[in-house]
Order: C-alpha cells, then sequence, then structure tokens
C-alpha cells in the first residue's frame, strides 16, 4: 500500500504512506521506497522501514523432516514446535497423509508453549516417499501448519 | 603610454565579467523550483507477528518557490 500527496505547495507539507504485508516477511527486514519528484537538484529520494517479523509458531531447527536408512533400521526424526505467543495454545491434532510409511508422536514440554514432534518409519518396503502432516492448533492467528516428511528407505 | 592602454581594457574586461556573473546571480534569484525535505528517511517498527498490517507516513516539506509535484513513489 503507498498513497502520497501529488502536488505541494510553496512552503506547504504533504506525506508519503508506506505500508507493508507482513504476512510474507520473516525475521528482519529493510524495505525502500523511492520517491520521484519535480525538484531538479534531488530527483529521487530512498525512504526505508525497517523492523521485524516474528513467527506465531516456530519450528526447530525446521518445517522439514528426513527418514533415511535401511529398512526396519532408519533412526527417527523429531523437531521442536514453539508457541512465541505469550498466551499458550493447543494442539487439537495431527493430519498424516503417509500413513503407510511413518507414526508420529506428539510430547508437551512445556504445556501451553512447546511440543516435540517424533517421527518414526513404519514402511514395509524399501523406497522413497514425500508426504505431510499438517499440524492443527487452537491459535487464531495460526490455525494450522504443515510439516514435510520425506523418506529414502533402501532395501539393505 | 602602456599604463593608459591596460587601464581602459581591464576596466571593461572587470565590467564584462560583473555583468556575466550578475546576470546569472539574478537569473538564478527569479527562477523558481521545488525543494523537497523529509523530516526522516527511516522509520523502524518495533516487533509484529507475521500478517500484521504495517504502515507509516513520512512528512516532508516543499522548501522552494515552486510547486512540488511527487511524480511517482516506487517500491524496491
Amino acid at each position: 500500500m503507498t498513497r502520497y500527496d501529488r502536488v505541494i505547495p510553496p512552503g506547504g507539507t504533504g506525506q508519503v504512506t508506506l505500508g507493508i504485508d507482513t504476512s510474507r516477511v520473516r525475521e528482519e527486514f529493510q524495505k525502500k521506497a523511492l520517491v520521484w519528484s519535480n525538484d531538479p537538484v534531488r530527483k529521487s529520494i530512498a525512504l526505508y522501514l525497517m523492523g521485524e517479523v516474528k513467527p506465531h509458531i516456530s519450528l526447530v531447527p525446521g518445517g522439514y523432516l528426513a527418514l533415511q536408512g535401511v529398512k526396519g533400521r532408519v533412526p527417527g526424526e523429531k523437531l521442536e514446535i514453539i508457541n512465541n505467543h505469550k498466551q499458550p495454545f493447543k494442539i487439537t491434532g495431527v493430519d498424516n497423509d503417509l500413513p503407510d510409511h511413518i507414526k508420529w508422536g506428539l510430547e508437551e514440554i512445556k504445556p501451553g508453549y512447546s511440543y516435540t514432534l517424533a517421527v518414526e518409519d513404519i514402511s514395509k518396503k524399501a523406497g522413497e516417499f514425500s508426504g505431510h502432516l499438517i499440524v492443527r492448533t487452537d491459535q487464531p492467528q495460526k490455525p494450522e501448519f504443515v510439516i514435510i516428511v520425506n523418506g529414502y528407505i533402501k532395501e539393505n | 603610454m602602456i599604463k593608459n592602454i591596460i587601464k581602459p581594457s581591464t576596466g571593461l574586461i572587470f565590467l564584462i565579467i560583473i555583468g556575466f556573473f550578475g546576470s546569472r546571480l539574478f537569473a538564478g534569484q527569479s527562477e523558481s523550483t521545488p525543494v523537497i525535505h523529509f523530516d526522516q528517511i527511516t522509520h523502524t517498527f518495533p516487533a509484529v507477528f507475521e500478517g500484521e498490517q504495517l504502515s507509516h507516513s513520512f512528512k516532508l516539506m516543499n522548501q522552494g518557490t515552486a510547486d512540488l509535484e511527487i511524480l511517482d513513489v516506487k517500491h524496491s
């Protein structure tokens, strides 16, 4: 969103309003906008907006799990789900589109604020697979998020 | 004899120089131009959660003698 006064008389004041939709911004940011005018000396001036955007929920080390190894002996993987709000939240459900390949377990570390999600391979055959765990929460700003799960299972 | 020749020509050159720069100075004063001035060119927001809409208005002033036209504002 950008708004600005088009004409400012001599001695007059105006404003340039810049907006940012933070739904596509992560962590620290700096946005630049160039203002072009008929000032013969300073034809353009750069304006800067800076700040920090925090996620509602953090996934550590990330939102991706890879299961690799020999069938029946594939090490499990896990990640931590962290609530960044002051208000506690609950995980209300997890949908798994890989029921033939993985099973998952959820452990509450710090009630309302931190969970550990562990995933194990249960594939009956060797091969590769890719799917998702869709985690649902009672947090209105982040009612669900997706964890990608990939598998690379060898016969022996 | 030589002094008499140099003196009038030196004076003439002096008058030409004064006239030239004087006219430039006068022309510069009569030409009206806009001058853009921002009180601040940076703004730092406090930390926010993803999805929030942020906006900030930068105030500017026309310190010149002609209308200032904002032609475009482009994000980069």
